[in-house]
């Protein structure tokens, strides 16, 4: 299932500077740094979500996810999101389950790809 | 209108895609930004402040951006106009939502994501070109039926009761399809009172059913536009019919020994309770806000009427109520 990820970009910062008409430093760090503390809170929740097969509560969370994934140009996991997001409204536990095994790997990859990001910037904390 | 000071409000339950929203409004010329991350502070600005356009998230916890559009429309904020220019925006561009959108005059209906410059020019243009709305009443309208559909419970949905009272069965067959008719009416009575009732408990029943005629009376009055005099007449009587309930209730609970239906029961009543001390309280001239409470009111009843205390059910042996 990854495999169909990978041709997105696990971020985009192109994508961000189009979104925000703006590629300034002062723009593009406190966004990457406000992505990164509010998706981390939705993450746990969504996998959290995922283990017990709550479908709204999935379907809400991976919504929101997909929306924020796709301002900063986080295409995998806004992918990723939209596919979850269809599961759960079709209620579609294989398919869930096969979201909530992408999820491990999508998140920190992206994760990943921030704090480099954020580093490049000179962002200090990362 | 671009030479004025311009208010925006802002409203998304996601903080980053709120930030963004914000951030572009404000940067609009002779526009100034709120931001809300939820559609009960989305309502206090609408209420507090002259807000000139609204851009709001479809998927929030209630209320929802459809309420909010609702409201605004139904001319229910004391500072906001009802006709300003309304942006919805969602991922998802469900059908049904766009078309309960549509009813109520939204001016734009946008799919995320977008970006800052074509937000810009969608503010710009809805600022500078006046959409004719329906009058009010017309939209308070549509709220009432959408009110009247919501609040209709689904067919296969469970009761939450308190007392399940077991009915012996019938004597033959034939009998219980002869009474299958009336025995279905029976179940769907709100408040099924126990067998060999006191006359208190019908005593309750005819305080609800009186304290129901006097807000219908009172709602009437109201919507017709009659008196004053008449209009504070009849929410004399209806704040008197729910004194009386409340205080039938309290006797008859001080006399009972059904724990599980006076805790069920005086939920339900203490639920009511603020609702009837802001009819005493509320300002008649305040149309908009009359016109939430009695709609508050009606909530009460059909949750009260929809949800009976006592069940019955159809087993062999008769089971006592305590």
């Amino acid at each position: 299932m990854m495999t169909n990820l990978v041709a997105k970009a696990v971020l985009d910062l192109s994508i961000l500077s189009e979104m925000y008409g703006d590629d300034s430093v002062e723009t593009v760090c406190p966004v990457l740094v406000g992505f990164r503390n509010e998706a981390h809170l939705y993450i746990g929740q969504l996998q959290h979500a995922l283990s017990v097969l709550d479908s709204v509560e999935i379907a809400r969370l991976s919504h929101s996810l997909k929306t924020m994934s796709g301002l900063i140009g986080a295409g995998q996991l806004m992918t990723l999101c939209q596919r979850t997001e269809q599961a759960a409204r079709q209620n579609n536990h294989l398919s869930l389950k096969a979201c909530e095994h992408d999820l491990t790997l999508a998140w920190p990859a992206l994760l990943s790809q921030l704090q480099n990001s954020l580093q490049q910037c000179g962002y200090d904390d990362v | 209108m671009l030479t004025k000071n311009i208010h925006i409000l802002v409203v998304d339950d996601v903080i980053l895609m709120c930030d963004f929203l914000y951030g572009v409004a404000n940067k609009v010329t002779s526009c100034r930004a709120f931001k809300a991350l939820d559609g009960k502070t989305a309502a206090e600005f609408l209420e507090n402040e002259s807000i000139d356009l609204l851009i709001t998230d479809i998927e929030m916890r209630a209320p929802s951006g459809l309420d909010l559009v609702q409201r605004v429309r139904a001319g229910m904020f004391s500072n906001t106009a009802y006709d300003i220019p309304i942006i919805m925006f969602s991922g998802n561009a469900y059908r049904d939502v766009i078309e309960q959108s549509i009813k109520f005059d939204i001016n734009d209906f946008l799919a995320k994501p977008i970006t800052s410059a074509q937000l810009t020019k969608k503010i710009q243009h809805h600022l500078q070109h006046h959409k004719t709305v329906k009058p009010v009443a017309h939209y308070k309208q549509l709220m009432a039926d959408a009110g009247a559909v919501t609040t209709e419970p689904p067919a296969d949905r469970g009761f939450s009761v308190a007392i399940v009272r077991e009915l012996p069965q019938s004597k033959s067959e034939d009998a219980e399809q002869s009474d299958a008719g009336s025995k279905t009416a029976d179940k769907k009575d709100f408040l099924v009172w126990p067998e060999g009732a006191t006359t208190g408990y019908f005593q309750l029943d005819r305080r609800l059913r009186n304290f129901a005629f006097n807000v219908s009376c009172f709602h009437n009055v109201f919507v017709d536009n009659c008196k004053a005099v008449a209009i504070e007449s009849e929410r004399k009587r209806a704040c008197e019919a729910a004194d009386y309930l409340f205080h039938i209730a309290k006797n008859i609970k001080n006399k009972e020994q059904r724990r599980d239906f006076w805790l069920l029961f005086n939920q339900r009543l203490e639920k009511l309770k603020p609702h009837i001390l802001e009819l005493n309280n509320i300002n008649i001239k305040h149309h908009s806000q009359v016109l939430v409470l009695l709609k508050r009111l009606s909530y009460w009843w059909m949750q009260t009427c929809n949800r009976p205390i006592i069940q019955i059910t159809e087993n062999e042996v008769e089971v006592d109520d305590d």
